[in-house]
């Protein structure tokens, strides 16, 4: 299947004095899939996500996004793009509704913010303050901004850290109907659990490097190929199974 | 995208967020608002009474003269008698009176000499206040009308010079001073530390429409805050507003170009500061000084002086300076006008210093 690539990166190094955070990355986002950047703590994923997101200078390289170059037209790329930050809040003292309110003038669009906030199902909260949501309610609050200018691609930066098992799978569940109504994301996660349900095709890095790119089910192959075995035999079911099933997976929000 | 963006709208936007989020901040609002009024509240009831101030009338005076009629009204001025001027010399030298008068009359123009003493600073600063707008508006009136002296006189007889007409400015300059400092200096490390500013970053606007975004809602905010507490003033404790409604507008403006300054320090401590632990203290730095020292409760003038240059330094000073003399003497922005340069050059100072320093990231 031929697909289209709607970013390419095209060997991008980052430098910091004389730290090279990202040493000459190269790899490409098809349109339509759901694309994870993984890799330790420190391997220049956060750094690489905010170059293609016209946040950081690159040292040298060039991204395209949607034929946009990051160093012609990054204002044409922001405007595609809808960004979650690692960690970001939002301006103090609004309720989400003020907020998307926000976002609608920033991006000089008129998204309605009821429909967005139900899209995430957060359609009760419109009056709430951003502070008092549970975690799980933030990073899909989270994803409701990044949606405001009907982008083409959404960047996700850990969308699930410090989520519990049920506020997880529920984002889960969100970021792929969103793939399905046709938005490329592209996401970094520290859980291969969770990059192999939700993405379609993973890109692993470590110290500035991207050291394997592919499909999650063509990396596992190809590593049992080489005669990788597991010390303990998979069972059936693990842990978090049996807290789902315990627990359900019905939402909690505190 | 067929459609222009606009950095207009996308100003205005953040300007409506940054209003909403100030209006919800309870210390915002008190800070702002309720303690200036506050202690206009104290220091208004407390010069209700109507303070009087002791002069002594130099003998040789021209009671004749037509200014002399104006003057003999002006209620706060007590007149004391002593045996010679040796003795009210040295009655003033050692502060039981706050000066000493002399008016004399030579070809139809009329002079009056004052003499006050630093025994007396305060007083004696505020006997040449109402001396002074005296002096202004007989000029005024024989401008226009030769014989306007009877016309004149009403409106000097009710102008007194009060507590209010001292305190109001100080406290409003004081406000503004810390709506200017801590609203910018805090708001915008916290926008930095929680990463709103970095997602701002992520959308279309530019990165100087954020600050001025801000600055614009300050303005608003400020214009409402001065607004609400010339008028309580104004109907409560009988502030002196010379021309109405003008003199207000004319206090407001002077007040905007002093919040322009302050908004600026603001600028500068955010970028001088690490994170949101230092910002309180470095910003102290900047304000408690102005406080003690701008003529927000005390004139300048009643300092060592050796501390007066200081003082005379500060920007919250000429502000203080600028609408007192606005509100009670009725100046022109040109009468102002050193005031209003003085605060020219701070503005200048305080932003070509941000914009060297100036930090987008943390």
């Amino acid at each position: 299947m031929a697909r289209k690539t709607i970013i390419e990166v095209k060997n991008i190094i980052k430098k910091y004095n004389d730290f090279t955070a990202v040493k000459g990355v190269s790899f490409q986002v098809y349109e339509g899939e759901i694309f994870g950047l993984l890799g330790p703590n420190g391997a220049g994923k956060t750094t690489t996500l905010e170059i293609i997101e016209t946040l950081r200078d690159e040292t040298e390289g060039d991204v395209i996004v949607k034929g946009f170059s990051i160093n012609k037209e990054p204002e044409k790329i922001k405007e595609i793009i809808g960004i979650q930050l690692q960690e970001s809040g939002f301006y103090p003292n609004l309720n989400l509704k003020q907020i998307i309110e926000l976002f609608n003038g920033l991006y000089d669009v008129t998204s309605d913010p009821l429909k967005l906030l139900k899209k995430v199902g957060l359609g009760d909260k419109a009056t709430s303050v951003y502070k008092k949501l549970s975690g799980g309610q933030k990073q899909r609050f989270s994803i409701a901004t990044t949606l405001v200018n009907k982008p083409l691609i959404i960047f996700l930066d850990e969308p699930t850290t410090g989520l519990d098992p049920q506020a997880r799978r529920n984002l889960w569940e969100l970021v792929k109907e969103l793939r399905d109504s046709g938005i490329t994301i592209v996401l970094t996660t520290h859980y291969m659990d969770e990059a192999q349900y939700l993405c379609d095709r993973v890109g692993i890095m470590d110290e500035g490097k991207i050291i394997a790119l592919d499909t999650p089910d063509k990396l596992i192959d190809k590593l049992i190929k080489s005669g990788f075995k597991k010390e303990i035999k998979v069972r059936e079911a693990n842990l978090e199974d049996v807290f789902i099933k315990l627990t359900g997976r019905e939402l909690r929000d505190e | 995208m067929s459609k222009r963006y606009s950095q207009i709208k996308a100003m205005l936007a953040i300007t409506k967020a940054s209003l909403i989020s100030l209006i919800h901040n309870p210390s915002a609002v008190v800070f702002s608002i309720i303690f200036p009024v506050i202690f206009i509240a104290i220091f208004g009831l407390l010069g209700n009474g109507g303070s009087t101030y002791d002069i002594y009338l130099d003998s040789s005076t021209n009671k004749s003269a037509p200014i002399y009629s104006l003057f003999e009204q002006i209620k706060p001025l007590k007149q004391v008698d002593y045996e010679n001027y040796n003795e009210a010399y040295e009655a003033l030298e050692s502060g039981q009176i706050d000066a000493i008068v002399k008016i004399t009359q030579t070809n139809g123009k009329s002079e009056i000499d004052l003499t006050t003493s630093e025994a007396s600073v305060t007083n004696g600063s505020i006997v040449t206040s109402i001396l002074k707008s005296l002096v202004t508006d007989v000029n005024l009136a024989t401008n226009e009308i030769t014989e306007s002296a009877t016309l004149q006189t009403t409106s000097i007889a009710g102008r007194e010079y009060k507590q209010i007409d001292f305190i109001l400015p100080g406290q409003l300059g004081f406000a503004l001073l810390n709506s200017g400092i801590f609203g910018s200096a805090f708001v915008l490390l916290s926008l930095k530390e929680t990463l709103v500013l970095k997602r701002f970053f992520a959308t279309p606007i530019k990165r100087i429409n954020i600050l001025l975004a801000e600055g614009l809602s300050r303005l608003i905010f400020s214009t409402f805050q001065a607004i609400l507490i010339i008028a309580i003033g104004y109907f409560f404790f009988d502030f002196t507003l010379v021309h109405g409604v003008w003199t207000a507008i004319e206090m407001i403006i002077i007040a905007m170009a002093g919040l322009i300054v302050f908004l600026g320090m603001g600028l500068m401590i955010s970028s001088i500061s690490r994170d949101e632990n230092s910002v309180a203290p470095i910003a102290n730095l900047f304000t408690l000084p102005q406080f003690l020292l701008g003529g927000v409760f005390f004139p300048v003038d009643v300092f060592p002086t050796w501390l007066q240059p200081i003082g005379h330094l500060m920007p919250l000073t000429h502000l203080n300076e600028a609408m007192r003399k606005i509100a009670f003497e009725g100046a022109s922005f040109s009468e102002v006008g050193t005031h209003l340069l003085v605060l020219l050059i701070w503005a200048i100072v305080v932003y070509v210093v941000t914009s060297r320093m100036f930090k987008w990231d943390k």
